[in-house]
């Protein structure tokens, strides 16, 4: 089920002046080893200003694969990204504040990172036990990441998403992946690579591009452009201009490593006129998410966008309605892989441990409606009906017995247990039962089996690279 | 006579860069000094588009057109002030730091701040900690601000009040910072003298520091 908002006109136009200006305007990459590549490879460069001319690359876009896996440390936790698959769930990233039940905004330690990545590992939609799940504010940002990709490879055996730190991000991130994998001769782990909207990246995204391209492992280039700020008030304009960049910065990859997984992402929307902020729980995100993933089927690139994305500082019911008109879009729109798909509180800024409870139920509501349902000579059921007849009540048949624990998707934090029931526990919300679960999750949370040799590798490169 | 001040008001708070020019020339050959232009015709216009900001009538590019509008008015007044000996309220010296190249929200507080009657001096971003010390020893400001938007790039506001501390001029300056991962708890952790949200109040707090 895939819900179109552009045209196939719509799409020709838009290619065209993103051509147009990576051909006439350029992409600033302002990294010498990124240069020396696209000059090597013809394309004219004038000082850190690249322009590409359309067939170049279009030609580059050609080798980068429509599905790729990537294997975790448990085989039966492998993800496909990709052409033909449903979209792939990740939790949320880069939160620099946490918001508590108790206390509100406060900064994340490495003891919240540690109990978020067994929560992530618990929740049953969460398909990568993710990377950054926030930010923790009490050890050195030089070596956070060591800690990070430690927390997520001792308490899960889902795949985990790499450090695009820079260099030393990306070469912590295959030092240990190889202690812990043997090899690298596979995806093991995915890096997000932002751009640096309008028409430009960073030098410090840009070193980690070349290392993963180089090491073959799978990069997100996604932009977060703001309409009517770093990109165009239009959300055309702004499709235009962030398809160019991303564009470009896939090319890059290919050049350098061709087969290189890709994929195309964006998190961009409109800000708020009022104040200038990001409003990533706006109609305005939905749209993108629509159009950018049929970009992406036109480029014939695996697309990241979307996600359980709102503006609020609490859980509460705008956090619900947005994060769920930003899920359910993201599904409609067929993205092959999901960041932010729990977590997300305040655009982006802060991270809730509720909020991931509550969006992972959501996911499981999305997942249900998309998994549709099966008509077939046994659920047309007609020897039931028939043997029930008219008036009678199917509650005590076989078939509802049979069924009756596997039929429909039930809530694990949802309330269905009526009026009096709620009135009788004291009026709880959403929330608390949120706030209950997570608890309860992390409580009894058993780290997967590591092989003690791995584990102690493991620690000692945290401890001598740190 | 208060008529063309108050033709320039209301060109400031409509951002009317077609007629700020020449109103500005009106009232300097009405006779009217350029101190009254700026405190009685501007300053006004600009103080009105700050409550209407606050309470959300007037949208960002609606109050950055109006700041342009005042800038384009003070490019006329500023060499007659400085021939006048007038003095603006003080002087800001604004920056993002380090490794840092989000520069929008400080765009944003130059030119509040520059509405609000100062001088502002504007390092751009990506500026290093000894930048910001040359730049406080020829342009002595009374309020330095610094920006950033990245978690890794906060640390360097501490680098450059430490950079400012060592030249001996941190005493000479009141430091305020700002940016999305920025807080009031990390201010104090780092010796800044103030934290502001949002370019409004950034503005308001520089005004706090040359009263005090």
């Amino acid at each position: 089920m895939i819900r179109e908002i552009l045209t196939n006109s719509d799409i020709e136009a838009i290619h065209k002046t993103s051509m147009k200006l990576l051909e006439t305007v350029g992409v600033e990459f302002p990294y010498e080893p990124a240069l020396a590549v696209f000059q090597k490879h013809g394309v004219r460069v004038e000082g850190s200003r690249v322009y590409l001319t359309e067939d170049r690359v279009l030609a580059a876009l050609e080798t980068v694969p429509q599905r790729f896996t990537i294997h975790a440390r448990n085989p039966e936790r492998n993800v496909t990204v990709g052409y033909g698959q449903p979209p792939v769930l990740a939790p949320a990233y880069g939160a620099p504040f946490l918001v508590d039940y108790e206390v509100g905004k406060r900064e994340p330690t490495m003891a919240d990172y540690h109990r978020l990545v067994k929560l992530a590992h618990a929740l049953p939609n969460q398909d990568l036990s993710g990377h950054l799940l926030v930010e923790p504010g009490d050890v050195s940002p030089a070596t956070a990441h060591l800690q990070m990709l430690q927390a997520h490879i001792l308490h899960s055996d889902k795949p985990f998403i790499g450090s695009t730190v820079g260099k030393r991000g990306a070469r912590d991130t295959f030092e240990m992946a190889r202690i812990l994998f043997g090899d690298l001769d596979r995806p093991v782990t995915i890096g997000l690579i932002n751009s640096l909207t309008p028409l430009g990246y960073s030098p410090e995204m840009l070193e980690a591009l070349v290392e993963y391209a180089q090491a073959r492992q799978p990069v997100i280039l996604a932009a977060l452009a703001m309409a009517g700020s770093t990109a165009p008030i239009t959300l055309a304009g702004m499709l235009a201009t962030q398809t160019a960049e991303l564009l470009a910065g896939i090319a890059l990859t290919q050049l350098i490593n061709p087969g290189t997984p890709a994929v195309f992402g964006s998190t961009s929307t409109n800000i708020d006129m009022r104040t200038g902020a990001l409003a990533i729980g706006s109609p305005e995100l939905s749209q993108m998410i629509v159009a950018h993933a049929q970009l992406a089927r036109f480029y014939k690139l695996p697309s990241r966008s979307g996600g359980a994305l709102t503006d609020a500082s609490t859980p509460d019911a705008q956090a619900g309605y947005e994060s769920m008109m930003g899920l359910m879009t993201t599904f409609a729109a067929d993205i092959d892989f999901v960041l932010h798909a729990g977590g997300i509180l305040s655009s982006y800024l802060a991270f809730s441990y509720e909020k991931l409870v509550l969006d992972d139920e959501m996911c499981g509501m999305v997942r249900r409606f998309y998994g549709g349902f099966a008509v077939d000579d046994e659920t047309l059921s007609y020897d039931v009906i028939a043997h029930v007849g008219p008036g009678g009540n199917f509650l005590m048949e076989d078939q509802t017995l049979l069924r009756c624990r596997t039929e429909f998707w039930m809530p694990q934090v949802g309330d269905r247990g009526g009026l009096e029931a709620w009135m009788q526990a004291g009026r709880p919300t959403a929330l608390d039962r949120a706030h209950q679960r997570w608890q309860e999750l992390v409580a009894r949370h058993e780290d997967p089996p590591l092989d003690a040799t791995i584990a102690r590798q493991l620690a000692d490169y945290v401890a001598q690279a740190g | 006579m208060s008529d063309i001040l108050e033709e320039i008001s209301t060109a400031v708070i409509e951002g009317n860069m077609d007629d700020i020019e020449d109103l500005t020339e009106d009232a300097l050959d009405e006779g009217l000094s350029a101190e009254d232009i700026l405190n009685k015709g501007l300053m006004p216009g600009m103080d009105y588009v700050g409550v209407e900001f606050k309470a959300g009538n007037m949208f960002v590019p609606e109050v950055l057109r109006s700041a342009k509008a005042m800038q384009a008015s003070m490019d006329i007044l500023r060499p007659l002030l400085v021939e006048g000996g007038v003095e603006m309220i003080g002087k800001v010296l604004l920056g993002t730091v380090k490794g840092d190249l989000h520069d929008i929200g400080k765009n944003l507080v130059g030119m509040m701040c520059e509405g609000a009657g100062f001088e502002i001096k504007d390092l751009g971003k990506n500026v290093e900690p000894e930048a910001f010390v040359q730049a406080v020893r020829e342009f002595e400001p009374d309020v330095v601000g610094m920006s950033a938007l990245l978690t890794t790039t906060m640390r360097m506001m501490g680098h450059t009040i430490q950079a400012l501390e060592e030249a001996g001029l941190r005493d000479k300056v009141k430091i305020m910072i700002g940016g999305a991962p920025v807080t009031q708890a990390f201010a104090d952790q780092i010796g800044a003298d103030g934290y502001a949200s949002n370019a409004a109040s950034a503005a308001e707090l520089a005004k706090k520091f040359v009263n005090a």
